[in-house]
């Protein structure tokens, strides 16, 4: 007779079910988890793991950010479906795998979510992704590699993007003139252009003129 | 003073001839000796040319071709004059003004007038007055300055010859300033010697010379030296008149040796010189050898028959015999000039007669005297009424003239005025046309905008389309395909370590997921040819405008038969063709009832032909014309200078078919 394992579910959210498989086939095949008896499910919508989470008793749950768009969704995007887990359910565990590489999306979802794992999938191996599973389980937090460098860069501290920055990006995106922005923000034409120095840090784009931080910042869901 | 009247009459003879040049030519065509040929001619006595005028008038006569017969009646007319044959001439010169006056020729009938001024010269002044005030007149209307002049100095001649010498004088002065810029130097000589005259008569001496002296000085200019001793003449009478005898005498020297040959060539001016420095010499008391002098001049005059000249020449002689106390002679002498001066109405030397016989003869001085005073008065009188006549006749002539401007002001007013309504209406015209082609390129302008607009339409909806395509395949090569390509890479990567025959079918299974990937990529890249940028012309703007009905239940088609150069084709074309096209597509979704519409272009001879055929319940064209959809169309293809042709129910029952026509050059 086997020892009794602990039982853990495991919910997988995205939208390619050959990635899920992908997910229950290295979990299921890790040896190091051979204490735990993984009861995984999937997910293939935001709607449906919601449903699912509320109804459940998932511990760790995979989550994907990308999904396509539905009509009748509520839940557009991992992201949201992670903030509502994150207020409803703070002891489920998070860990986010997205193919996502923009900076900002990055800082957004670690300031808003808070994930316990974070991997880019562009990166991730199945070692990788057990490791990440067991630090997870044991001492979160775990980011991968990309994330940590981006971490580690002080990039981060920098990155909210508050409501005069959103100003700030909302006016230049109207045609206005740097100089004239101080009218508008309540700040000295000196600390509009710190501010700007720092957006352009934070969208990770160079240069001087404001094209290419405009450009980054609609990309990016700001304008 | 004699010597006026002929010079006048060569100088009216002169230019005549002048004129007379101009008929020759009309003459020559019938070959026959001309008249001024005939009458050159000196050896002809004036019976001979009487006959030979009598003849040619006679024939004359009978032309009826007034153009023919105008030019020869005048010549004749004016023959007769120097012939002084007074009812041919009469009947002549008034018969070629009547034709003159029917072919409307007022350079003739002024003429005309001019030899009648010539012939009542001597005799009725101031019909002579008249005729030239006439013939002037019309000149000065023709614009003929010299004509004009020389007709003003003719007047000036008479006007002097009734001793109107104000009116005279201010006459000349009229002429002068014509003359002066024409340059004529005879004729200003004539109007200066006339100023001469009249200052003498005036007894303003000083003045009678100035004007003698301009008048030498023309004279030398003109080049007339046979005038000189005429000249010389009169300037020797006002100095003889203002008491300078010594300068008198000269003068009368000087115009007697100019010519040796004076005594034939001029025997009236010889006799005429002969007398005056005779009598000048008498008032210088130098008496020796006048006597001779008086009576050689006096038997010359007489010869020639010249009254005017006897009779002065008879009174100085009578001064004469009363200066040697020969009272005798002297009053028989007097009494002979009375005689004559009675006899040919010389009022001047009859008044002289009276007033020497009064002064002489003692016993019957008081009748003399009063017979003097009442000539004289008369001699006032009628020369008053004479210059009233002249003054009246030159008033008459003004209010024709102020009548003549009146009328050519209105001419001239009504001109301008039509001229400016021409002018307004040529402006009105010009500004019309300009506003219809402003019109015209602001319909080609908007119809090139309204094409403009559909071609950057469709590209922007090209654009938007490629741009969400664009955005498709970007999300799916993100999300499809690495995010299948990670499960893949996941899913070999878990079975990596194992070597079942299960694994190896599962490895296989995610072999030939790569293989779907592959053609999902294929696919992709089939689709980011398909957005590459498509040309978007006209041809395009259509097909779209087509393709965009086949969302309802009515299949349309479109098909383009021959390659259509659309950048070659008149944008207002283009947009008419695109608007009936939208009318016709509209009417068949409103009321056709189709299933299917086929719109077919086709080019063929620089014409475009398309036809929009459906296949619907059809109906009346000729019932159903007025509809705003159908008249849309109408009046678009008529801008377009096409024609559309409608069959419908009547002909075929299957549907309606729109044929339009539309001419591309």
């Amino acid at each position: 007779m086997q020892e009794s394992k602990k039982d853990l579910d495991i919910l997988l959210i995205d939208d390619h079910h050959m990635i899920m498989e992908g997910y229950k086939n290295v979990i299921s095949k890790a040896k190091i988890f051979n204490a735990l008896n993984f009861n995984i499910e999937m997910a293939d919508n935001c709607d449906y793991a919601w449903g699912k989470i509320k109804t459940g008793n998932y511990s760790v749950v995979f989550l994907d950010i990308n999904f396509p768009v539905l009509e009748y969704s509520k839940i557009h995007s991992g992201e949201d479906l992670g903030v509502r887990i994150k207020t409803e359910f703070p002891e489920i565990k998070i860990i986010i795998l997205t193919v996502l590489e923009d900076h900002f999306r990055i800082f957004n979802i670690l300031s808003n979510i808070q994930p316990d794992g974070f991997l880019i999938k562009g990166e991730t191996t199945s070692k990788e992704l057990i490791h990440c599973l067991e630090k997870v389980l044991y001492s979160p937090p775990y980011y991968g590699s990309k994330i940590s460098n981006l971490l580690r860069s002080g990039v981060a501290q920098k990155s909210s993007i508050d409501e005069i920055d959103r100003v700030m990006l909302y006016q230049l995106s109207l045609g206005t003139k740097t100089k004239d922005l101080p009218k508008y923000v309540n700040l000295s034409l000196r600390a509009v252009e710190d501010r700007k120095k720092k957006l352009k840090d934070v969208f990770g784009v160079r240069g001087e003129g404001n094209k290419a931080l405009l450009e980054k910042a609609r990309e990016s869901g700001y304008i | 003073m004699r010597t006026q009247y002929s010079f006048l009459l060569l100088f009216v003879l002169l230019l005549s001839l002048t004129s007379c040049k101009d008929n020759n030519q009309v003459r020559h065509k019938n070959s026959k000796p001309t008249l001024d040929e005939i009458f050159s001619d000196t050896t002809l006595n004036k019976t001979q040319k009487k006959q030979i005028l009598d003849s040619a008038y006679s024939s004359i006569s009978t032309i009826q071709n007034d153009s023919l017969k105008n030019d020869n009646l005048l010549e004749i007319s004016y023959q007769y004059l120097m012939i002084k044959d007074s009812v041919k001439f009469l009947c002549s010169n008034s018969e070629a003004r009547n034709i003159f006056f029917r072919i409307k020729d007022s350079a003739r009938i002024a003429a005309t007038y001019w030899d009648l001024g010539n012939f009542y010269q001597s005799s009725t002044k101031d019909s002579a007055y008249f005729y030239y005030t006439n013939a002037h007149r019309i000149y000065q209307n023709l614009g003929e300055e010299f004509n004009s002049a020389r007709l003003l100095l003719n007047m000036a001649l008479v006007q002097k010859n009734v001793k109107d010498y104000t009116g005279s004088e201010v006459t000349t002065i009229k002429a002068i300033t014509l003359l002066k810029s024409l340059k004529k130097y005879k004729q200003l000589y004539s109007a200066y010697n006339n100023l001469g005259i009249i200052f003498n008569e005036l007894q303003e001496y000083e003045k009678a010379l100035e004007n003698y002296k301009i008048a030498l000085n023309y004279l030398e200019m003109s080049g007339r030296e046979y005038l000189y001793p005429s000249l010389w003449n009169n300037i020797g009478v006002v100095y003889q008149n203002s008491g300078r005898h010594k300068e008198a005498l000269a003068n009368f020297q000087k115009a007697m040796n100019y010519n040796q040959n004076i005594k034939t060539t001029d025997p009236k001016m010889y006799a005429m010189i002969l007398d005056n420095s005779a009598y000048v010499k008498l008032f210088s008391k130098d008496t020796i050898g006048i006597h001779k002098d008086f009576l050689e001049a006096l038997e010359i005059r007489k010869n020639l028959n010249i009254n005017d000249g006897i009779t002065i020449n008879q009174l100085h002689l009578a001064e004469y015999f009363l200066e040697k106390k020969d009272s005798v002679t002297a009053i028989n002498y007097a009494l002979a000039t009375k005689e004559l001066a009675l006899k040919i109405q010389n009022t001047r030397d009859y008044l002289s007669s009276l007033k020497f016989l009064s002064n002489t003869v003692k016993d019957s001085a008081l009748n003399y005297s009063q017979e003097y005073i009442k000539i004289n008065d008369s001699l006032q009188k009628r020369e008053r009424a004479v210059r009233n006549k002249f003054a009246r006749i030159r008033f008459e002539t003004e209010g024709y003239i102020s009548e003549t401007k009146r009328l050519n002001d209105r001419i001239l007013q009504t001109s301008l005025i039509s001229a400016g309504v021409i002018l307004i209406i040529i402006l009105l015209y010009i500004i019309s046309n300009q506003r219809a082609k402003n019109k015209l390129i602001k319909q080609k302008q908007t119809a090139n905008q309204e094409i403009y607009n559909l071609v950057i339409d469709q590209q922007k909806k090209f654009e938007e389309g490629r741009d969400t395509e664009k955005q498709y395949i970007s999300r799916e090569l993100h999300d499809g395909i690495l995010g299948k390509l990670f499960g893949i890479r996941l899913n070999l990567d878990s079975l990596n370590e194992e070597d079942d025959s299960e694994s190896k079918s599962e490895r296989f299974k995610y072999i030939r997921e790569i293989q779907k990937i592959s053609d999902q990529i294929r696919l992709l890249s089939h689709r980011l040819n398909k957005t590459s940028l498509t040309n978007v012309n006209f041809e395009t703007v259509l097909e779209e405008l087509v393709k965009s009905q086949n969302a309802g239940k009515i299949k349309f088609h479109i098909e383009f038969k021959e390659a259509i150069n659309w950048d070659t084709i008149d944008n207002n074309i283009k947009i008419n063709i695109y608007r009936i096209l939208q009318e016709a597509i509209s009417n068949i979704h409103k009321h056709a009832k189709a299933t299917e519409a086929r719109i077919k272009f086709d080019n063929l001879n620089d014409q475009l032909i398309i036809s929009i055929a459906d296949n619907g319940i059809g109906f009346y064209p000729e019932k159903i014309k007025n509809g705003i959809g159908l008249s849309n169309i109408y009046a678009r293809v008529k801008k377009i200078k096409g024609k559309i042709n409608i069959s419908s129910l009547g002909e075929n029952r299957k549907g309606t078919t729109l044929k339009l026509t539309v001419p591309l050059s």
